[in-house]
C-alpha cells in the first residue's frame, strides 16, 4: 500500500511543482485529483479485522470418503470488496459447494460462510491450515493478500478393499491365502482347513475316504486328504515398490495410491487370517515393519503406508544406496530361517524394472518351497497403470498395447509366481484375484 | 454488465478524445499542421486516421492509447497558459483561443472521463478474475456496482472541487490587489495543501 500512496503523492507533488515552476494554473488545479484520491483512500480503509473459524466433519476418513468443510469468516472493519479462498490440499477433489467467494463489505460488519464438500483421493495426513483473503480498496487500484493459519489436520487412511478367500472347483485355493507359507515347526491342530489332493508323505489317516470315493465316480483316482490348520502362524512378507516408476497417473488416480490400497487390504486380510505379516518397501524409501500379528500389526503397517504418499520417489540418499527388490529380500534373509514365508510383491511392471523383478523373484524362490500341486508362494500384484492416463479411445488402445507388450516381457517371471494383473480402472482387487483363480 | 461497461468505456474515451481535439484545435501545433496539410478537412482526416491506426494497433487497451493521445493533444493548449514558458521560451504571437478558465474546465473534464474509462476497464478485469475464480455472478455484480458508485462519488468530488477552484481563481484577482495579500494567499495555500498531503501520507505509512 505505501508504494501506491507514494506514487499518488509523487504525481501530486510533480503536478504542483511543475505548475508553480511554469506558473501554470491548470496544472496546479489538476493536482487536486491525486490529492482527493489520497484523502478518499485514507478515510475509506480496506476490509480488515478478519476472523476465521474453520471446522471439518471428521478428522479421520478413508480414501474416497466425503469430507464436509465449513469456514465462517467475520470481517469487522473496513470498506470494499473482499475475496476469500480456503486452500484445499492437493489430493482433494471438490465435490459440492465452493471454497472461494467474493463479497462486498459495507460499513457494517459482515459474516461470510463457505461450506463445501471434498473427496479424499490419496492417503496421508493433510493440514487444512490456510485460509487466504484478498481485500481490495474501493477506490485505489491496490489490494492486500493475507492469510489465516490453523493446525487443523485430517488423517486419510487407505481404502480397505474387502478380500475374500476364493475356493475354486478343485478345492485348491491359489490366492490369496499363503498355501505354501507353512509354519514348519507347528503341529496339526483339530481345526479343519480344507480338502486337497494327496501328496507323497501325507499320513494315510488323513485321507478323506468319502470324498475320494465320490471323486472315483467322477474318474479322479487320486485320493483327497483333509488339511488341518497348523500350530504357529503363517508368515507373509509384503514388499511394496516405492520407486519413481510408481508415480504414474494423475493426482486423483495414480499407481502409488492403488498400491498403498492393495497393501493395506492384503495386510488386513492376512492379519485377520491369523498370519504373521511383515512389510518392506524397496526402490525408494526404506520402510520396514517387522513381522507381527493382530490388529496392532495392521495399524503399524497402516501408519507406515500413510507416510508413503509424501515420498515423491526422489530420495535424498544417493541412488547407489537405494535397494532394489533383490537386495531388499537378501537383506531380510535372516528373518526367513525356519519359515517358508509367502511373498507378496506389489509393483508396476515395465521394461525398466523387469530384470530387477526377475532377480528378486528368483531369490525369493530360494526361501520358499514349491510343492507339487500347490501354487508358488510368491504373489506379484502388477498394477497396470497405463490405463490411468488414457483419456480417449485411441489412448486406451495404446495403453492396452503397452500392457500386452509387458505381458510378453513378463512371461518368464509369470512361471515362477502367481501373477496378478490389476487394472484399477476396470476391476477391483478382489476381481483381479478371482480372475486369477478361475483362469 | 460487461456489455454496457464496454459501451460506457468507449463513450467516455470518445468524449475525452473530442474534448482534447478541441484543445488541440486551439493550439499553435494545429496551425503548423494546417500549414503542412494545406486544408482544414485534410488535416482533420489525417490526424484522425493516425489516431485510428494507433488505437487499432492496441485495440485491447484502447483506453490507455486514447489517454496518451488525449494528453498529447491537450498538452500544447495547457502549456500555453504557463506564464513563465510564454515569457521566456515562446513568443506571445502563438495566440490563444480559449481563456484560462475554459481551458482548465476542458482539461479537468478530459481527465475525469479518461479516469472513468480506465476505472471501468480495471473493474471489467476484476469481474473476469472473480467469475473465473468461482464467485457468484450476483455477488460480483454487486461488488462492481458498489465500486462504480464509490468511484463516481470520488470523481464528482474531484470535479466539483476543480470547478470551485476555477471559480475562485476567476473571482480572487478581482477582489483587491496588493503584493502582501497575494504572497500571504500563496503561502497559506501551499502550506495548507502540503500539510494535508504530508499528514495523509504519514498516517497511511503508519497503518
Amino acid at each position: 500500500m505505501p508504494k501506491r500512496v507514494s506514487m499518488v503523492s509523487i504525481i501530486f507533488l510533480l503536478l504542483v511543482s511543475i505548475g508553480f515552476l511554469l506558473a501554470n494554473n491548470i496544472l496546479i488545479l489538476v493536482s487536486i485529483i491525486p490529492f482527493i484520491l489520497m484523502g478518499f483512500g485514507y478515510y475509506f480503509k480496506m476490509p480488515d479485522g478478519v476472523r476465521v473459524k474453520k471446522t471439518v466433519s471428521k478428522n479421520r476418513v478413508s480414501v474416497g470418503e466425503l469430507l464436509e468443510v465449513s469456514v465462517r469468516v467475520q470481517v469487522e472493519s473496513g470498506f470494499g470488496s473482499i475475496e476469500i479462498c480456503d486452500v484445499v490440499p492437493q489430493h482433494f477433489e471438490l465435490v459440492e459447494g465452493t471454497n472461494y467467494c467474493a463479497a462486498w463489505k459495507g460499513f457494517e460488519p459482515k459474516e461470510l460462510c463457505l461450506n463445501y464438500t471434498i473427496r479424499c483421493t490419496a492417503s496421508g495426513t493433510y493440514t487444512f491450515k490456510t485460509t487466504k483473503w484478498k481485500a481490495r480498496h474501493s477506490l485505489g487500484g491496490f489490494s492486500t493478500n493475507r492469510k489465516y493459519e490453523t493446525d487443523l489436520t485430517v488423517e486419510v487412511t487407505p481404502r480397505l478393499i474387502e478380500l475374500k478367500k476364493v475356493r475354486g472347483m478343485s478345492t485348491v485355493s491359489k490366492v490369496p491365502m499363503p498355501e505354501g507359507a507353512l509354519a514348519s515347526m507347528g503341529m496339526s491342530t483339530q481345526e479343519f482347513k480344507e480338502l486337497r489332493l494327496y501328496c507323497p508323505g501325507d499320513p494315510f489317516k488323513s485321507i478323506n475316504w468319502k470324498v475320494t470315493s465320490r471323486n472315483l465316480v467322477r474318474g479322479n483316482v487320486w485320493p483327497v486328504v483333509n488339511e488341518f490348520e497348523k500350530e504357529g502362524k503363517k508368515s507373509v512378507w509384503i514388499f511394496l515398490d516405492t520407486s519413481p516408476i510408481m508415480s504414474f497417473g494423475s493426482n486423483i488416480k495414480n499407481v502409488r495410491e492403488y498400491s498403498v490400497e492393495a497393501v493395506n487390504s492384503l495386510s488386513d486380510y492376512y492379519v485377520n487370517h491369523n498370519c504373521s505379516v511383515s512389510f518392506h518397501t524397496f526402490g525408494g524409501s526404506n520402510i520396514f515393519v517387522n513381522s507381527g500379528s493382530g490388529r496392532q500389526q495392521h495399524y503399524r503397517i497402516l501408519r507406515e503406508l500413510m507416510k508413503i504418499r509424501n515420498f515423491t520417489g526422489v530420495s535424498k540418499k544417493k541412488s547407489e544406496q537405494l535397494k532394489n527388490l533383490e537386495e531388499t529380500v537378501y537383506s531380510c534373509r535372516s528373518y526367513f530361517s525356519g519359515l517358508r514365508p509367502m511373498f507378496v510383491v506389489v509393483t508396476r511392471f515395465c521394461t525398466r524394472n523387469s530384470e530387477e523383478i526377475l532377480k528378486g523373484i528368483n531369490l525369493m524362490s530360494k526361501y520358499t518351497m514349491l510343492r507339487k500341486g500347490h501354487a508358488p508362494s510368491i504373489m506379484l500384484i502388477n498394477i497396470m497403470g497405463y490405463g490411468l492416463m488414457a483419456e480417449n479411445h485411441n489412448e486406451m488402445m495404446a495403453a492396452d498395447l503397452l500392457e500386452a507388450m509387458n505381458k510378453v516381457l513378463s512371461a518368464n517371471i509369470r512361471k515362477n509366481c502367481v501373477w496378478i494383473d490389476w487394472d484399477p480402472n476396470k476391476e477391483s482387487l478382489t476381481g483381479a484375484l478371482l480372475k486369477q483363480v478361475v483362469s | 454488465m460487461k456489455v454496457w461497461s464496454l459501451s460506457a468505456r468507449i463513450v467516455f474515451s470518445f468524449i475525452a478524445y473530442v474534448l482534447s481535439y478541441i484543445l488541440l484545435h486551439d493550439s499553435f501545433i494545429y496551425r503548423t499542421f494546417l500549414t503542412l496539410f494545406k486544408t482544414e478537412i485534410r488535416t482533420f482526416i489525417i490526424i484522425n486516421i493516425a489516431v485510428l491506426v494507433f488505437t487499432g494497433l492496441c485495440y485491447k487497451k484502447f483506453e490507455k492509447v486514447i489517454s496518451v493521445i488525449c494528453i498529447f493533444f491537450a498538452a500544447p493548449s495547457v502549456m500555453l497558459h504557463s506564464k513563465l514558458l510564454i515569457a521566456i521560451i515562446l513568443s506571445s504571437e502563438l495566440g490563444q483561443y480559449f481563456t484560462s478558465n475554459s481551458n482548465a474546465v476542458l482539461f479537468l473534464l478530459i481527465i475525469v472521463f479518461l479516469m472513468a474509462a480506465n476505472r471501468l476497464e480495471r473493474l471489467d478485469r476484476q469481474y473476469d478474475e472473480m467469475i473465473s475464480g468461482g464467485a457468484l455472478e450476483a455477488d460480483v455484480n454487486l461488488i462492481t456496482l458498489n465500486n462504480i458508485k464509490m468511484y463516481s462519488i470520488f470523481l464528482a468530488v474531484a470535479l466539483l472541487s476543480g470547478l470551485v477552484l476555477i471559480a475562485l481563481g476567476s473571482i480572487v484577482p478581482k477582489i483587491g490587489k496588493s503584493l502582501l495579500t497575494a504572497i500571504a494567499m500563496v503561502v497559506i495555500g501551499i502550506g495548507l495543501v502540503l500539510g494535508c498531503v504530508l499528514y495523509l501520507y504519514r498516517k497511511w505509512i503508519k497503518k
